[in-house]
């Protein structure tokens, strides 16, 4: 037969679960607007990832990053009103010499023309006579070189047998060819005199200042096995809450694509402790001195019992002070460019306030010299790390740059006496300004 | 309108389906959190957070198994997790021996849901979680310890006080109904 506590539970199972009670109607209206908030920021975020796509592009753009690397001649026919063109393939007629009108050149030949030049078609084109290697010429597949190709003959080729009336197509030559340049890629001279030339006067120095948003990241080891129900305690109880890092920094190059850089980091986390004692119990004790046979005495008397929830809330602030020294590999182009950073830096723990829960399960607090427990070490050694950072140049001699990091101290920054191991990981995204200094 | 056009109303985003399918559970629902939760109050926070969960996870849902018990399983997470956030308590380690108390089970029958719903609801913190994930939800003393962060010894103790707590409740309820606490 079943216990009667089982029966007991069976019966509550199958009346609660079958239970129903409306709502508050202010249950869906907060449900909807976080929706409709929701939404709305979604909206927002990818409005911004297509206003920051659009700006990277049209950043790259002018930086000429979707466009070929220039060839000298390239380079050459930027700088030329009109482009040099090629010889003329011997397979046609000097149109000058022969007095022809211009002709429609949207030909195969192309390819054997300048990338920066265009030739536009004109009606005339249509009543030149035709001649056989001409036409031959307009189907024949591009020549590779043009170097390949013989001297220009002065000769008129053979006529195609066939009515007067046909138009006799001929080439002709570069000034009777309506011809533009293309404009070199927007924003290519821009760059080029945007970007500094590293390496030109030796050493380049650059200082940089930064700032932005940052998370530290905690990874725990309990040391004492006994300790799980505090380890796991201490968890509950505390929450990120936010972190930023703000710093100066001094690069120095020494070949234009390696830099050493060093400076002062200041990394700030907090953290949310939350604390709730439900069975919180205050007396409240007068304490009066009687005088009982001719002696004073202190007695105390209990005038009132307080019974209910003790709540805590501390936000834990931690200062970390790293003085890094970094190795970066720098790769630009025009405006534009990249560095990967690999850096070691010593750290000082050195700003440390708040509340923990202790062993004994009480809040404590840790700040030095509050009279509580000491936690966390001040000289907390070496980290290890690496970023990479992104760059654009406003000017010659100055850059933004937006760079993610991490790194990881070393050492545990807790004490060895404490009984759960903390060391600590951060990570961030440094966003600031270069300035290249010197004449 | 059936289950999944709703849900799959709620993904494309409609306002209509998403109305349609909280009214659809959440009386249910609330009736959970009021178990769960301290103060009405409290239910109507758990119930709100627990269903932007769920209209935000809901593309998560595979369309195997029941559709309620899945909201519920959120409905109780979010439950439990706003107990963690909210709650310490100092743990006593070890078996407490309790001694057991013998009672007369159908006098659940004479209660209404909403007094059942208040009565549990105004058991101790601790005792209230372990005895409806345990009692309520069918869930064993291992899965509450790992769930709740306490030891399992602790969860089946937590469990007879909840009992021995409701069955003082109904007696003081009901003097004349058999509730025979020995």
């Amino acid at each position: 037969m079943m216990p009667p506590e089982h029966r007991f539970d069976l019966l509550l199972r199958r009346r609660l679960q079958r239970a129903e009670v409306p709502p508050p109607p202010a249950v869906w209206e907060g449900v909807e607007r976080q929706l409709r908030r929701r939404r709305r920021r979604r909206t927002v975020l990818w409005c911004v990832v297509g206003l920051l796509l659009m700006g990277g592009g049209w950043l790259g753009q002018r930086a000429g990053l979707f466009y070929p690397a220039p060839s000298p001649s390239a380079s050459e026919n930027a700088v030329q009103p009109f482009p040099v063109l090629p010889p003329p393939s011997p397979r046609f007629a000097d149109e000058k010499e022969e007095g022809q009108p211009a002709v429609s050149s949207s030909l195969p030949t192309g390819a054997i023309l300048s990338r920066k030049s265009t030739l536009t078609a004109t009606p005339a084109a249509r009543t030149s006579p035709v001649e056989a290697s001409d036409l031959l010429a307009l189907f024949a597949p591009p020549a590779a070189d043009v170097s390949a190709l013989p001297l220009p003959s002065t000769e008129p080729l053979p006529t195609l047998p066939g009515p007067s009336s046909m138009p006799v197509l001929q080439a002709h030559r570069e000034p009777q060819l309506s011809l533009t340049a293309q404009k070199p890629p927007k924003g290519s001279a821009k760059n080029t005199r945007k970007c500094y030339r590293f390496g030109e006067k030796g050493s380049t120095w650059l200082i940089h200042a930064y700032a932005g948003p940052s998370k530290a990241l905690a990874r725990w080891r309990n040391l004492d096995v006994e300790m799980d129900s505090y380890a796991a305690a201490r968890r509950r109880t505390e929450a990120p809450e936010g972190a930023f890092n703000a710093g100066v920094r001094l690069s120095c190059f020494p070949h234009p694509n390696i830099a050493v850089r060093t400076g002062l980091q200041y990394d700030q986390w907090i953290e949310r402790f939350e604390y709730t004692n439900p069975d919180f119990i205050r007396y409240h004790v007068v304490i009066t001195q009687k005088l009982i046979n001719g002696q004073w005495v202190s007695v105390a008397d209990t005038v009132g019992v307080e019974y209910g929830a003790e709540y805590l809330r501390v936000y834990n602030r931690f200062g970390l002070l790293n003085i890094p020294v970094q190795i970066g590999l720098e790769w630009r182009k025009g405006a534009v460019g990249i560095s990967v950073n690999a850096e070691a830096s010593v750290n000082l723990l050195f700003h440390k306030r708040g509340t923990i829960l202790d062993a004994d399960g009480k809040p404590t607090a840790f700040t030095p010299g509050a009279g509580g427990r000491v936690v966390y070490r001040t000289r907390t050694g070496l980290s290890i790390g690496g970023s990479v950072q992104g760059f654009y140049h406003l000017a010659p001699r100055t850059r933004l740059f937006a760079e993610p990091y991490f790194h990881s101290v070393l050492r545990p920054i807790t004490l060895p006496d404490y009984p759960i191991e903390q060391r600590q990981c951060i990570a961030g995204l440094r966003i600031g300004i270069s300035q290249i200094l010197g004449q | 309108m059936n289950e999944e056009a709703l849900i799959r109303g709620c993904l494309r985003g409609s306002a209509r389906c998403q109305r349609l399918l909280y009214e659809r559970y959440a009386g249910k629902m609330y009736a959970v959190c009021l178990r769960y939760a301290r103060t009405p109050s409290d239910a109507a926070d758990i119930l709100q957070e627990g269903f932007i969960k769920v209209f935000t996870k809901l593309d998560q849902f595979q369309f195997q198994g029941s559709f309620e018990g899945w909201v519920r399983r959120i409905i109780i997470n979010t439950a439990l997790r706003t107990y963690q956030r909210q709650r310490f308590e100092y743990e006593s380690s070890g078996w407490e021996r309790l001694p057991e108390a013998p009672m007369e089970p159908d006098i659940i029958n004479h209660l209404s849901e909403a007094e059942l719903l208040r009565l549990v609801s105004r058991l101790p913190e601790g005792y209230r979680m372990v005895f409806n994930l345990v009692a309520i939800e069918g869930h064993s003393h291992a899965e509450v310890a790992e769930m709740l962060g306490i030891q399992e010894s602790t969860s089946r103790s937590q469990l007879t006080k909840a009992r021995r707590w409701l069955c003082e409740q109904l007696q003081r309820l009901y003097p004349d109904v058999a509730v025979s606490i020995e």
